[in-house]
């Protein structure tokens, strides 16, 4: 361990950039898609049609197909890239993209503009360049489980009460939570279990009406997974592997990720 | 001097834009599906050809999103798109020509259609360089090099418009027909321009992931 941090120091440009981890992920990246998207990009501007960020503010930068510049930049240069040019692409590939997709679908091309954000943030990542809320909700989905740092304890708790008050006007109403062999596993946001519990109300009065065979999970519940949207794919796929093992382990048949 | 440099371009340089262009474009695409295959090795085989042919399909046809949101310049990039490879297809000169050089012949249009082809590509290319001129969303997305193609694209249409129609200068509006003509398509594979082929190969690929979701041939 001690050479591989010696190796990794003598990477580090003097303004901090590790241009061998950048190069590690830009080669892990660059597939097939990757490659054919960058170069057949027509710079038509369709895309901005189908873009909520260019629908809401109209502006250059909000052109889905400006969140390729960075990365296009970044392979002609190969990855010769200094801290501004990074910074840039962080706040263009995080700050204007929820990776939707409507712009492929409005892209002549089929271009899969989403996939490359994800690449560029995924470069981002092995720059140590993760928006710092972002950096804070991984850490907490990986200590907890979700990404708002709820405790089992009172995640449990909350299930309860809303319950109970459920119960209120649908005295069957029930809430089971670690069944084996139910239908379905339900999975939240967690901001509706922190901070809007009345959601999780509807969510169970909803399936209680609808009398359908389900359970919650009382450690994966969380339906997010800010791995994936952060571009950090072992981060993206431990995050997943956890609600797929509990969904495994109850036997449920179909697991449900609601927003 | 004119006649030996046309001879030059329309000759053997003709036959080597060719091969480039088609040896090129076959390269690229090898390439791609190769590394697709080697991708996709460790998965299970999940391509949804009948949504990957709807999407290309969808996009060769005016019938498509674009169509409404953008009817100006879906109509600009159809009518170019179309003149261009019309025209360069059936003009009856380009078809001697090629009868002439290898023995190959098919029907051709009439001989009006030339100027009025080459005259709808050129508008077609004026209206998609005017919106990446002055539309603010263009001009932030626009690299030199977007409007460097769109001028190579519209010299051949426009020279050989200008030999048919101008008399003086005949012999060179030709020269430089065959010349951009010949640089055109040997730049194709280097290009975005590549879209004439790779075009089906994303929009087919893109269309078997959105079918998986079942959201239309997009």
């Amino acid at each position: 361990m001690v050479v591989h941090a010696a190796a990794h120091d003598a990477d580090l440009s003097p303004d901090g950039v590790d241009r061998a981890a950048i190069r590690r992920v830009m080669r892990s990246k660059a597939g097939a898609r990757l490659s054919l998207w960058l170069s057949i990009c027509s710079r038509c501007g369709q895309c901005a049609e189908g873009c909520h960020y260019y629908a809401s503010n109209p502006s250059p930068e909000h052109v889905p197909a400006f969140r390729l510049k960075p990365l296009f930049e970044l392979y002609r240069r190969q990855g010769e890239v200094d801290r501004e040019f990074l910074e840039r692409l962080r706040d263009i590939d995080y700050g204007t993209c929820t990776m939707c997709q409507r712009c492929t679908m409005y892209c002549p091309h089929g271009i899969g503009i989403a996939p490359l954000v994800h690449a560029a943030r995924g470069v981002a990542v092995a720059a140590g360049m993760i928006p710092q809320g972002l950096a804070k909700g991984m850490a907490n989905a990986l200590e907890f489980g979700n990404n708002l740092g709820v405790t089992e304890e009172e995640f449990l708790e909350t299930v309860e009460w809303q319950l109970e008050e459920l119960r209120e006007e649908m005295p069957d109403a029930d809430a089971p939570v670690d069944k084996e062999g139910a239908e379905f596993l339900l999975t939240f946001h967690p901001r509706d279990i922190k901070f809007y519990p009345q959601n999780l109300f509807n969510y169970l009065k909803l399936y209680n009406a609808a009398r359908v065979d389900f359970t919650l999970s009382s450690r994966a519940w969380d339906s997010t997974n800010l791995g994936l949207f952060a571009g950090d794919v072992p981060t993206a796929t431990r995050l997943a592997e956890r609600v797929v093992e509990a969904a495994e382990a109850l036997r449920v048949k179909a697991l449900i990720t609601a927003e | 001097m004119t006649r030996a440099l046309y001879d030059l371009f329309a000759g053997p340089l003709a036959l080597g834009a060719f091969v480039v262009c088609l040896v090129g474009l076959a390269v690229r695409g090898v390439v791609f599906l190769s590394l697709m295959r080697r991708e996709a090795a460790a998965v299970p085989e999940n391509v949804r050809w009948g949504w990957a042919g709807l999407s290309i399909l969808r996009y060769l046809l005016p019938v498509n999103v674009t169509n409404r949101v953008n009817p100006l310049a879906t109509a600009a990039g159809f009518v170019f798109h179309a003149a261009l490879i019309g025209g360069a297809l059936f003009l009856s000169a380009h078809v001697v020509l090629l009868e002439q050089a290898w023995g190959l012949s098919w029907p051709v249009l009439p001989g009006l259609w030339a100027d009025v082809l080459a005259a709808a590509a050129l508008a077609g290319l004026v209206v998609l360089a005017g919106r990446r001129l002055l539309d603010p969303k263009l001009r932030g997305l626009s690299e030199p090099r977007d409007l460097w193609l769109l001028l190579l694209v519209a010299l051949p249409p426009a020279s050989g418009l200008a030999a048919h129609l101008l008399a003086p200068g005949y012999e060179w509006w030709m020269v430089l027909h065959v010349v951009s003509a010949d640089v055109l398509l040997a730049a194709i594979p280097f290009t975005k321009l590549s879209h004439a082929l790779l075009f089906a190969l994303s929009r087919g690929v893109t269309g078997s992931d959105f079918g998986k979701r079942r959201v239309g041939p997009w």
